[in-house]
């Protein structure tokens, strides 16, 4: 309706243009009942009426032409055709503001100053480019320029009827103030807006009228306002959280992760005044937890020794993500849970996140905190919340590619993951040298040490070997020291890497010596300075680079790449590196700096053979006696030998900066313990054959040595059943993959049945144009058209002899 | 205009071996420069002679030159041919008849503006990438023998490409013997030319069963080979039977100076690229330029076949469009005829009938009495005041068309292997010589045909009639006959399965054979040792893959075709390809995906020719065990996470039945102390490698979602 207004308004060009303007809009909004048109009476009356009121003054444009000037040049200046243009817009945003606020009784109206005669306003120069508020009389206006769209409108117009409710908030200490106002009294629901009008501005002001009664509402376009809250970067352009400021002191705030939409912010203002923690019993077991929610979650396995330990702990998680999780407490000694198997003997207590719209429960890992592991499973759901009824959501959001993120393309690669956190970030990668197809060559020769990291930046793990490289670099030259490392992007400069034979991409090549400081250096794990440590270091002392031991010491360098740094000393260095140390010329020696029983040790290279000697260096690698890791088990899985493993307590007094370290290891070593022994921290000995998995445990006395003995010598001769034997291990893929071929035949037989019922109907309505058709053109015996040659290319076959068919193992498979 | 392309006499010149050799009659090639009695002057018969004397002499005093290879042609596909052979110590020759590599481009394109692209910057630095937006290059191991050094132009003048292909031919010391044109070829008996290896459907091949070719020039001298490869283009003019066209001049000496066409009215046949090249330089001189051809006007852009009309030479559709007198019409020129009357050339029907698919329309709207030309097979005859146009119709008696050019798409050049006096090779439209998938001419064994005559196999869906397209098939070609004569398996790369992911993710976004012969040639991944290992194969012909075993020497089992191809209903001539929904962004929509991406087919087992032939309509292979499409992007760029990388490894962790995920090495850690086998991606920490958790910041891990 109002649509015909504008085309009214476009068509009049002469002196009757306004008139049949003014008829036209006041048909339109009258019928629409959006737009009020005002008399004077009714005008007179708003003076006495305390509820907000919105006014806009039509008045007749002034072009500054007469008549018959118009009627010469008509409306086909720029000038006029522009106002035009912006008025009729403003018209469409006006009329659908006032349907929206109408929802919340604020009236709008509309005065035509042709045939109303208010001349307080009429008269007014420019009052035609505001819009006025008057709560009795006139409370301020806005110019048209921030009246651009109905959001501009509505959130405007919102926030001016709330001004009171819902407070502009521009510092951290005016925030403050305002929470001390509130505490003990209500919660405060807090937003930071990058800027006011917006879509999002809007929705939160719809839902502070809704919720006005509820919570207390407050807002802020500044960043610093909401300086240290949770979950927001300088990049983000709106955040929400909810101050709990009636129970508490400290107004904590818990972050919303939803979209900003009034849908989904209503939702979790409900859903925060829901109680969020449920036991889980017997008889409410079958029941739907927390009904009408939107709650991701959260799934609390303890036991009774656990018990006072996971209540107190989980208040902090509870109020941290107080409207968005639901928690669920289940004591497994007391409750027949139904997630036993889903368990699998994970150590309780522990905790399993299941996403709103997610049909699996994902566990903590033991070496991650409650509320880490929460927040960084909602990380995924930022933005992405479905509201409840999707029909309600504004169609644009159809095509919001979030909404289709399903669990194929949720990352579970720990590293990719960890990578992905990289991308599209600024790297200041200008301590690593990256070098080129021109300068690896010149680099590699000129320099007396380089370290050279291949990598390709679509690999994960070598993307991270890379960001730890980059680490190193930085702290070489943060500490304005020599810096050997480089690096060549395999993408970049593929023929570069396919030169070097580089196939696959992790950890540095071996590097030179070149006197007897870099030795030391080398010694002492001061070169290469990387974060990837090693455990030993092999250096080979030639007596020139071009002798056969030195090419020996070559290959077992590139057979210990990525596995340990292999360097090499010839010539004059080398003979002064075996003067010093005592060590024979034409050697490969070892340096175990974690060895205390056996720091060093060598062999002559010439008395064995390559791959003897890769094994060699492997395994002496290894110390006599050490603590079990992720580093050595390789070398002590590679004897192919029962390894004997003496679990003790932790020692105590560990250094706080190895906390973490610490903690990690006695989580694995629980974990790998309880799975053999069932116990948890008892001293005790076992034996497992992992070639084989069987694992067994010793059962006597520690300090009885002959029975340990003994005991040894049953396993050897298969003279004891083992304890156990581990699973197999069948590391299958997680998820499956978008199933294309179903996907296309779906596809196929949906436009199959859309044709059938388009050519149905086709053929009853337009049989003649068909018949008029296939009178003019060829038809095969079928009925079917035939088609134009230059369709089938290639399909006349001609040859000087005999016609013949074209044969089917002959090219152009269309045939 | 050679239209008489009649062969250089023979007799005489086979006298001298026809003891010891028995003429093989399937095949003969005929001098591409006329040479005819009629046209020879005095001098030249004097010269003819000599030559003929000088040939015998030669007979009785040289034994016949012998090569393994011989390679017709020192064009593009020659050249780059000969580069392979000469990498591969191969013992080959290049003849050539003029004195220059790529003489083609001394003559065409005549505007001196090729239309292939050279795109001298794209921001990256990865040589096999920039090969995907590098049209002109041939494959080498020197940069510097890219054809970005070679000229600045965006389309380079052909100038440039023949000064390039004689760079490259001496900057690799390939073997080329020029001024040898060849004028006869024969075989001799009973000599296998080679074991047959049953990969190239010899079955079919009618009897021919062999031996060594003995090719002769024009000065007589011999030239013995074991396998012949023919690299000569498609150039000759080929000119449709149209009554009056010798009224006309053809493309290859008509005038291309514009002021010749001032106030002209100028018809061109034709609705390749090459009329509207023409159409271009002069629809600014000409009163109006009327390009008409049989087919509508096959767009580039619409149907992603770079031989269809290119938007650097579409100026005359602009001004059509726009009603500026220019226009394109069409109608099949064997229906019409062209008669000279005074300084006008009127064109007319021939015998119209009511089932005749093309006729004059009057075009109602207009008073002027001009007509248009339409083709009935879109236009219903059904009001009778049609057919009583007159017979002969001028177009207007104060406008002339002034030399038609004819060079329609579907008449224009064609291959030396005329199918009027070559025997038994058969001819696709007259055009090209009917050849295999492995490009061994039908029928003719050791025979192979390379370049734009080569293309056939992919007329009109992909790239092989080009240099950027057939630089990649004519190494393919190498490799399948490095296999099937000196027994060296097609080259491969074997890998562990860890690598699987980052390798074909680098492969994709980077392979220029792949995306440049996209539908033709494909990667393929084919799983050894129970899938814990795979070979990477690069670049194999589509249609060679139920021949698989036999072409590359390689066996195969689980394997993976890796392609790149546009949607299936996206690309032909008036196709809207802006329309609004043309692009996803979603990966689960990553099938409906409408410019080139990447698909993968998975199959248990070798597919064979059966299936291969049988496959869906529109499918490029059999439906496969397990299919992936890679979404598409706007910069080809398949590197994404979560879009690309993510959706990719769900899928080869089906196909491979394992888990793909990269682990910290303290995970394979504890998974190695709790099972007997560890994840295949642990593979690495057992031989050292593997990644610390603590590398990574701890905000930045993530739960270990064990399977």
């Amino acid at each position: 309706m109002f649509t015909n207004s504008v085309n009214c308004f476009y068509q009049s060009r002469f002196n009757m243009m306004f008139l049949m303007l003014s008829l036209c809009l006041g048909v339109c909004l009258g019928d629409s009942g959006d737009v009020k048109m005002l008399t004077e009476e009714a005008y007179k009356q708003l003076a006495h009426q305390s509820e907000l009121q919105v006014i806009y003054f039509k008045k007749e444009l002034d072009l500054g032409l007469e008549d018959h000037v118009l009627e010469e040049v008509g409306l086909s200046t720029d000038r006029d055709a522009y106002d035009d243009r912006m008025l009729g817009e403003f018209y469409k945003e006006y009329s659908k503001s006032a349907k929206v606020l109408a929802e919340f009784d604020i009236p709008m109206y509309m005065v035509n100053c042709k045939t109303v005669k208010i001349s307080e306003y009429c008269d007014k120069k420019d009052s035609h480019h505001n819009v006025y508020i008057f709560r009795g009389t006139e409370l301020l206006n806005f110019s048209l320029d921030s009246m651009f769209d109905v959001d501009a409108i509505v959130s405007n117009i919102l926030q001016i009827a709330l001004l009171r409710e819902v407070p502009i908030l521009q510092s951290a200490q005016e925030r403050r103030e305002y929470e001390d106002e509130y505490k003990g009294k209500s919660n405060i629901v807090f937003s930071f807006q990058m800027a006011i009008g917006t879509k999002q501005h809007r929705a939160l002001m719809e839902v502070a009228f809704r919720f006005k009664n509820k919570f207390t509402f407050a807002i802020t376009t500044e960043l610093s306002t909401v300086d240290g809250f949770p979950g927001l970067t300088k990049n983000d352009e709106v955040g929400l959280w909810l101050l709990q400021c009636k129970s508490s002191r400290s107004c904590s705030p818990a972050r919303y992760y939803g979209r900003m939409i009034p849908e989904e912010i209503s939702q979790f203002l409900n859903d925060c005044m829901v109680d969020n923690v449920i036991e889980l019993t017997p008889e409410n077991i079958q029941s739907e937890p927390f009904p009408g929610t939107r709650f991701h979650l959260v799934y609390v396995f303890y036991d009774e020794e656990s018990s006072k330990f996971v209540r107190t702990h989980s208040e902090i998680i509870l109020k941290k993500f107080k409207g968005t999780i639901g928690m669920i407490f289940i004591n497994v000694d007391r409750v027949k849970n139904p997630y036993h198997d889903l368990l699998d003997n994970r150590p309780i207590p522990t905790i399993g996140f299941k996403g709103v719209d997610m049909g699996t429960i994902v566990f903590m890992p033991t070496e991650m905190e409650p509320g880490e592991f929460i927040e960084h499973q909602l990380e995924g759901y930022v933005g992405k919340m479905s509201p409840k009824q999707s029909q309600s959501v504004d169609d644009s959001d159809l095509d919001d590619p979030r909404k289709y993120l399903s669990e194929v393309e949720r990352q579970d690669d720990q590293i990719a993951l960890a990578m992905s956190h990289f991308h599209n970030k600024p790297l200041d990668d200008s301590s690593l040298q990256a070098l080129t197809d021109k300068t690896f060559p010149i680099e590699t020769t000129n320099r007396d040490l380089l370290i050279v990291l291949f990598y390709l930046p679509f690999d994960a793990m070598s993307s991270a070997v890379y960001h730890s490289f980059l680490a190193a670099a930085d702290v070489l030259v943060e500490q304005k020291r020599s810096n050997p490392l480089s690096s060549v992007n395999c993408f970049d400069w593929t023929d570069v890497c396919q030169k070097e034979n580089v196939t696959f991409y992790e950890l540095p090549a071996p590097l030179e010596i070149n006197s007897v400081n870099e030795f030391k250096q080398v010694v002492d794990g001061k070169i290469p300075k990387s974060d990837i440590k090693v455990d030993a270091i092999a250096i080979g002392l030639v007596k020139n680079e071009y002798s056969n031991e030195a090419r020996m010491v070559g290959k077992i360098a590139l057979e210990l790449q990525g596995y340990m740094v292999v360097s090499m000393a010839s010539g004059d260095v080398a003979q002064k590196i075996s003067d010093m140390k005592g060590i024979p010329m034409s050697s490969l020696v070892i340096y175990k700096a974690n060895d205390q029983f056996q720091p060093q040790v060598f062999t002559k290279v010439i008395d064995k053979t390559e791959d003897e000697l890769v094994t060699w260096a492997r395994q002496k690698t290894i110390p006599v006696f050490n603590e079990l890791t992720p580093i050595n088990l390789p070398l002590i899985y590679a004897r192919r030998q029962p390894i004997v493993i003496y679990f003790m307590e932790p020692m105590t007094g560990t250094d706080s900066s190895h906390t973490m370290e610490t903690y990690q290891s006695k989580t694995t070593t629980q974990e790998v313990m309880t799975s053999y022994t069932g116990k948890k921290d008892e001293d005790c000995l076992v034996t497992v054959i992992l070639t084989e998995g069987h694992v067994f445990v010793y059962g006597d006395k520690l300090t009885d040595l002959v029975s340990i003995e003994k005991w040894q010598k049953a396993i050897k001769t298969n003279n004891v059943e083992p304890t156990k034997v581990l699973p197999m291990g069948d590391w299958k893929p997680r998820i499956p993959p978008y199933d294309f071929v179903k996907l296309m035949e779906e596809d196929n037989t949906y436009q199959k049945q859309r044709q059938d019922r388009v050519g149905h109907q086709l053929a009853n309505e337009e049989e003649i144009i068909f018949d008029t058709v296939r009178e003019s053109a060829p038809v095969t015996d079928k009925g079917d058209l035939i088609r134009g040659k230059d369709e089938l290319p290639g399909m006349r076959i001609e040859t000087t002899s005999t016609s013949q068919s074209v044969p089917p193992n002959v090219g152009r498979n269309e045939l | 205009m050679p239209s008489d392309r009649a062969a250089v006499p023979v007799a005489g010149l086979r006298r001298g071996y026809d003891a010891s050799l028995t003429k093989w009659t399937n095949l003969t090639f005929y001098s591409p420069l006329p040479i005819t009695g009629a046209r020879m002057r005095s001098g030249e018969m004097i010269q003819k002679q000599v030559a003929l004397l000088l040939f015998v002499l030669k007979i009785s005093l040289c034994a016949e030159n012998t090569w393994d290879y011989v390679i017709i042609g020192a064009g593009p596909s020659g050249l780059q041919m000969g580069y392979l052979l000469e990498q591969a110590h191969r013992n080959y020759v290049i003849l050539e008849r003029s004195n220059t590599s790529g003489s083609f481009f001394l003559t065409y394109p005549r505007h001196d503006r090729l239309i292939s692209i050279n795109k001298r910057h794209t921001g990256k630095t990865n040589k096999e990438f920039n090969l995907r937006h590098d049209w002109n290059s041939l494959l080498s191991g020197d940069e510097m023998l890219r054809f970005r050094h070679f000229s600045r132009q965006f389309f380079p003048r052909r100038k440039e490409m023949n000064q390039y292909l004689n760079a490259y031919k001496l900057r690799w010391s390939l073997n080329v013997k020029y001024g040898a044109e060849i004028v006869d070829i024969s075989r001799r008996d009973g000599e296998a030319a080679r074991v047959d290896d049953g990969a190239d459907g010899d079955e079919d091949d009618g009897g021919d069963g062999g031996g060594t070719f003995v090719l002769t020039d024009k000065d007589g001298s011999l030239y013995s080979a074991k396998r012949l490869i023919v690299a000569t283009g498609i150039w000759k003019p080929n000119i449709p039977p149209i009554s009056g066209l010798d009224l006309a001049e053809g493309y290859e000496t008509v005038s291309i100076d514009p002021d010749r066409y001032q106030g002209k009215t100028v018809l061109i046949l034709g609705h390749g690229n090459a009329a509207f090249e023409m159409a271009d330089s002069i629809y600014g001189a000409a009163n109006s330029v009327h390009v008409v051809g049989r087919s509508r006007v096959r767009l580039s852009w619409e149907t992603h076949y770079v031989g269809d009309i290119r938007g650097v030479n579409n100026g005359l559709l602009d001004s059509y469009q726009l009603k500026s007198l220019d226009g394109v019409l069409e109608g099949s020129l064997n229906d019409v005829q062209f008669e000279k009357r005074g300084q006008h050339i009127y064109v007319s029907l021939k015998n119209i009938t009511t089932n005749d698919n093309f006729a004059l329309r009057r075009d109602t709207t207009m008073s002027s009495g001009v007509w248009d030309l339409t083709s009935m097979t879109t236009f219903s005859i059904d009001n009778g005041s049609e057919y009583d146009l007159p017979q002969h119709v001028p177009l207007d008696n104060s406008l002339e068309y002034t030399l038609p050019q004819y060079v329609p798409h579907d008449y224009e050049q064609r291959s030396d292997l005329d199918p009027s006096r070559s025997l038994g090779i058969r001819m696709v439209n007259e055009k090209f010589p009917l050849i295999k998938h492995d490009y061994q001419l039908y029928g003719i064994k050791d025979i192979y045909v390379i370049g734009a005559a080569s293309h056939w196999l992919d007329y009109r869906r992909s790239s092989g009639g080009f240099i950027h397209g057939f630089r990649y098939t004519v190494r393919a070609l190498h490799r399948l006959m490095e296999h099937r004569y000196e027994n060296i398996p097609w080259p491969s790369k074997d890998y562990d399965l860890i690598n699987l992911l980052p390798n074909l993710v680098k492969r994709i976004n980077e392979g220029s054979g792949i995306y440049q012969m996209f539908a033709v040639l494909c990667d393929i991944i084919v799983f050894r040792n129970n899938g814990t290992q795979f070979s990477y194969i690069e670049e194999f012909p589509v249609g060679l893959l139920p021949q698989f075993t036999a072409i590359t020497g390689h066996p195969l089992g689980r394997h993976i075709v890796v392609v790149l191809e546009y949607g299936q209903n996206y690309s032909g001539p008036g196709n809207d390809v802006f329309k609004e929904t043309r692009a996803t962004g979603f990966a689960h929509r990553a099938y409906r995906s409408n410019f080139l991406h990447p698909v993968l087919y998975y199959y248990e087992r070798p597919i064979t020719e059966e299936e291969y032939r049988k496959r869906p309509t529109s499918w490029m292979l059999p439906k496969p065990q397990r299919l992936h499409h890679v979404v598409e992007d706007f910069l080809t760029d398949w590197s994404r996470d979560t879009a690309h990388v993510l959706p990719l490894r769900r899928y080869l962790e089906s196909c491979v039945g394992r888990s793909l995920r990269n682990y910290y090495h303290d995970d394979c850690f504890q998974m190695q102390l709790l099972h007997r086998r560890m994840p295949v991606m642990c593979g690495s920490y057992l031989q050292g490698g593997g990644l610390k958790r603590e590398f990574s910041v701890s905000s930045f891990t993530v739960p270990g979602v064990m399977s």
